[in-house]
């Protein structure tokens, strides 16, 4: 009798031992799955959210920052946002990250300088932020300690941007977007939260603050000696990109070309080799469907 | 007065003709920087779908390439040319200051459209997108250093 219970236990302690390994088998496979697919999105969303392109200056080092961004208040230099502890962003977690990108808000409680398109990765969403945050985790460190802004007099003092933040918290109207059409929606998503297009294409007030987000205009250059302006995108025919077809817009953001076999020129070309190419067929033609819609005006 | 008209006269004729050559250059380039564009676009066209002539990519591939193999700088650059000249171009001064990294410019993106036609003969259009790509590119590289912005 005991011979047989003493059977009986080892056949259940090997049953169980075997159904542990399969669940830890299915459970390694389940993890490695979903971390792979998220760290593929995460780099299509950190390229065409403009991570890469304005936080790297040198291919070879991606994300280490050092790109030079020339305003009429003076050059922003990229920080190094690669999980380095000491000159990135290797002490952040996901909280801290969030915070950064919705808020403009560094894990210190210092506010970011708007050339950080924070107002409009406030409507990012959350597994998306998520995505980015676990991609630039997995991506090779840099220890490269970047300099500080060269900024002009008073526009040095980063405590001014508290006040710039309670007038743009007045002036900036973010309009809701309302629409039935699910691809318009993913379209207005990416043009207006991932792709930030507003951040060059919106015309900007005093303090450099956009006043609507929806009006993709274009803005003119803000000092004669910075080439910074940027072209109509609105659906309007002759000042706008209204003549294009939903192909044109498709076409331009995978290669560049435009409708007339012309190549695009200035900050662009680097946005689209280094971000909106990286999007599928599908989101673009959603970007191209909101762009030429009744909404883009 | 009569030796003032004379020499006026002549002086006009001859700022004429030399500016007239260098318009006549301007214009001559232009066109084949259109035509340049335009085997673009068609090769784009058909890519896009937007029409569904596929067997027009490979002749208009290589007439891009050819269309930009067969520039001669030296000429088609002539000093003198540049948007400081007051002349309606686009054409900035750095491509007589650093001529040779013009002509680098110039033979990668050559490089790139022979590229494009080794694709379009291989008939792959995904390959052909990525040529034509790669080579919109080079058009970028060049056209952000060498022409001036446009409005």
């Amino acid at each position: 009798m005991v011979t047989v219970i003493t059977n009986l236990e080892k056949r259940k302690t090997n049953f169980l031992l075997k159904l542990n390994y399969t669940l830890l088998i299915f459970l390694i496979y389940f993890v490695t799955n979903n971390i792979a697919f998220s760290k593929e999105r995460g780099q299509i969303l950190a390229h065409a959210a403009g991570c890469f392109g304005c936080h790297t200056a040198n291919k070879d080092l991606p994300y280490s920052g050092g790109y030079k961004i020339n305003t009429k208040y003076g050059t922003f230099i990229s920080p190094n946002i690669t999980f380095d502890k000491k000159n990135g962003i290797g002490k952040w977690n996901l909280e801290e990250f969030t915070r950064a990108l919705k808020h403009g808000i560094s894990p210190k409680g210092v506010p970011y300088y708007p050339v950080f398109p924070y107002n409009w990765y406030k409507e990012l969403k959350n597994n998306d932020i998520n995505d980015i945050y676990n991609y630039l985790r997995s991506i090779p460190i840099q220890s490269i300690k970047q300099s500080n802004h060269k900024l002009k007099f008073p526009y040095n003092f980063r405590a001014l941007l508290w006040m710039r933040s309670k007038i743009e918290y007045i002036f900036f109207s973010n309009n809701q977007f309302n629409t039935n059409n699910e691809i318009e929606k993913q379209g207005s998503y990416i043009v207006k939260s991932i792709g930030h297009c507003g951040a060059c294409h919106s015309p900007r007030t005093f303090l450099s603050i956009v006043k609507n987000k929806n009006d993709l205009s274009g803005r003119p250059k803000s000092h004669k000696k910075i080439n910074d302006e940027a072209p109509n995108i609105s659906n309007n025919k002759t000042k706008g990109i209204g003549s294009w077809d939903e192909n044109d817009i498709v076409f331009f953001l995978q290669t560049g070309f435009k409708p007339d076999g012309d190549y695009v020129e200035g900050h662009m070309t680097g946005i689209i080799e280094d971000g909106t190419s990286y999007l599928s067929e599908n989101e673009l033609k959603a970007v191209s469907k909101y762009l030429l819609s009744q909404h883009n005006k | 007065m009569k030796y003032i008209t004379i020499i006026s006269l002549t002086l006009s004729i001859l700022i004429n003709n030399v500016f007239g050559q260098e318009e006549d250059i301007i214009k001559y380039r232009k066109n084949i920087m259109k035509a340049v564009g335009n085997h673009i676009s068609i090769i784009a066209a058909n890519l896009k779908g937007k029409v569904d002539i596929n067997s027009d990519i490979l002749p208009h591939s290589n007439a891009l390439y050819l269309s930009l193999a067969a520039i001669d700088i030296d000429k088609t650059f002539p000093e003198g040319t540049s948007n400081t000249s007051g002349l309606k171009t686009k054409s900035l001064p750095i491509i007589w200051s650093d001529k040779k990294a013009f002509r680098e410019s110039m033979k990668v993106s050559t490089e790139k459209a022979k590229a494009l036609v080794i694709a379009a003969e291989g008939g792959n259009r995904q390959d052909i997108g990525k040529a034509l790509g790669a080579l919109g590119k080079t058009c970028g590289n060049c056209h952000n250093k060498f022409r001036e912005k446009k409005n």
